[in-house]
């Protein structure tokens, strides 16, 4: 219950941190398509990933960042690989088989979910990298940044960012209480580990209505808060921290622009390396 | 008879993480016999810590902790052994009133005793007598918790851990944040439950109240336990107080003016005003 591992933001001065949330949030969106690009074939497919892997790698070095905390965001996906393995093998029927205990296992249904595991961890792996580098409030920020243009047809883009950075707030506050009910209700003899199930609905209810209630009670008391300081949804806003563009960030946007585009036209031109020699 | 032992407890939060760090060192005391005991130290000095070690929901990382017939040492412990651990000692936290969670104010302290596997009239029974107790009258028992002050919510928290009638009542900052009407009540409860035969152990920042009703004081200091203390020697010692930045109770500063005078009082039997009147007279041979 105490830590939250997955793309908890780390505290380091370097390089990926330095670099502007907006480039970074960007960068990522970008990463991500060439995730879901569909090259002509298989093997180019992989080769991709490869590179991704190895970009992320780099990433992770660079941050700073623990490998093994990639893994342990990855342990809890093995369940649901397992199941969709196994749906995949009955489902899909085309390509070439071979035959395991004379019961027909297609090559395409490993494949599909060797699709969806590799996708799912590159996406998983560029997120982590991107929370663990960006302060929740930069990414805010940068989210603010990107959604100003519909300031024009009259979206409240200001009062959707505060939203996003409390709720972001709350989260460590949130995960005390649950720490504090927890222990609050065990001592009443609750178990939350064992018991049937009745038991356990129960365990629950008396674990999520408090900790709704005081999550009510919090935010009236911040919204009493703000008000008294002279908060205006509708006011301008000013900003306290300014978000520069540097040479840095210039030539890391380039750098990706050039993967991106590269990777857009291999997959839009249909251009195979290993001319469909391979898988 | 109520024994609470603390052999070598040392405590550490986030053990495996890169910044673990130690709460508890080196805690050793016991406890025993009838006891109405407090608690003291700075904030951050492993008070909470300490006390959640008592009922398992902390586990020491190294050495033990004995209550009654229970160890609780670093290794797991059966569910049934902790449940009945937790029947006999009940720790009711800060801000408790944040805990209820029921439809009614008596279905909420009825909780506790059930999940102790009490029949529904059994529980029910309970939790009429632990509300009169606390001093919540019986309009307010089809309530909802959500209704009440914040004061009385606190009572019927406090009540839901006196139905499951513990051998000792372990509280957490019981009268922070309450007015001072009540913050006395709920003292004058602890009182009375202790007469009663309970085994009272408190952490609190109010000295007044450790003066007025403690027998024993134990003082935290950075993790470390300082001793165990009469409150009416612990707050003449100003070199100790000092270090761990523990202010006496101004009553203290009158009788040190007394004995300055020349009055020979009686430190020990001196608690609160009514006490200190009476020990002056005394002096003055009315």
């Amino acid at each position: 219950m105490k830590e939250l591992p997955i793309g908890r933001y780390t505290n380091y001065d370097t390089f990926l941190h330095r670099l502007d949330a907006r480039f970074k949030l960007l960068a990522m969106i970008l990463f991500m398509v060439i995730v879901f690009l569909h090259f002509p074939s298989r093997a180019m497919d992989f080769t991709f990933y490869g590179i991704l892997f190895l970009f992320i790698f780099i990433f992770l070095k660079i941050a700073k960042l623990r490998f093994r905390q990639l893994l342990r965001a990855i342990k809890p996906m093995w369940f649901m690989m397992v199941f969709l393995l196994i749906i995949n093998i009955l489902v899909v029927h085309t390509g070439d088989a071979f035959y395991l205990f004379s019961f027909p296992i297609y090559y395409d249904a490993l494949f599909n979910t060797a699709y969806i595991f590799v996708r799912l961890v590159l996406m998983l792996a560029f997120s982590l990298i991107l929370t663990a580098t960006t302060k929740p409030m930069d990414l805010t920020y940068a989210l603010e940044w990107y959604l100003h243009p519909l300031t024009w047809i009259k979206v409240p883009v200001h009062i959707i960012a505060m939203v996003i950075s409390l709720a972001l707030r709350f989260i460590p506050t949130l995960m005390e209480d649950t720490d504090r009910f927890m222990k609050a209700q065990a001592s009443r003899g609750v178990d939350f580990e064992n018991g049937k199930l009745k038991e356990k609905v129960k365990a629950i209810i008396s674990l999520i209505i408090p900790l709704c209630t005081s999550a009510i009670q919090r935010s009236s008391d911040l919204a009493d808060a703000m008000e008294v300081r002279g908060y205006d949804p509708n006011g301008k806003r000013t900003r306290y921290r300014i978000m520069k563009f540097t040479h840095r960030d210039l030539f890391s946007f380039l750098f990706i622009a050039l993967l991106f585009s590269g990777a857009l036209t291999l997959s839009i031109l249909g251009i195979d390396f290993y001319m469909g020699i391979l898988l | 008879m109520s024994r609470i032992n603390f052999d070598h407890v040392y405590y550490t939060y986030d053990v495996s993480s890169p910044l673990p760090s130690v709460a508890l060192e080196d805690i050793s005391f016991t406890l025993e016999g009838h006891f109405f005991s407090a608690i003291i130290g700075h904030t951050g000095s492993g008070k909470s810590t300490l006390v959640q070690q008592i009922n398992a929901l902390l586990r020491p990382t190294k050495g033990r902790v004995i209550v009654g017939e229970f160890e609780i040492n670093e290794g797991k412990k059966k569910i049934k052994e902790i449940k009945s651990l937790r029947k006999n000692v009940g720790v009711v936290f800060q801000f408790s009133e944040y805990q209820l969670f029921e439809e009614t104010v008596l279905k909420d302290v009825s909780f506790g005793p059930k999940n102790f596997s009490d029949s529904d009239e059994d529980a029910t029974l309970k939790a009429k007598n632990a509300l009169k107790k606390v001093g919540i009258k019986e309009e307010y028992f089809t309530k909802s918790p959500f209704e009440l002050s914040g004061g009385e919510k606190r009572r019927v928290a406090i009540a839901g851990m006196i139905a499951m009638n513990p051998e000792i009542l372990v509280l957490d900052e019981p009268t922070a944040g309450l007015d001072p009407k009540g913050a006395q009540e709920i003292l004058d409860l602890f009182k009375e439950l202790y007469d009663q035969g309970t085994s009272i152990l408190i952490i609190t920042h109010d000295m007044n109240l450790v003066l007025k009703y403690c027998n024993q004081v134990l003082l935290m200091h950075q993790g470390k336990l300082k001793g165990i203390y009469a409150p009416s020697e612990l707050f003449y010692q100003e070199e100790l107080l000092l270090e761990t930045g523990i202010d006496a109770p101004e009553i203290i500063e009158i009788v040190k003016l007394c004995e300055e005078n020349g009055l020979s009082l009686n430190r020990k039997e001196i608690k609160d005003i009514t006490s200190l009147v009476r020990e002056i007279k005394r002096c003055k041979g009315k």
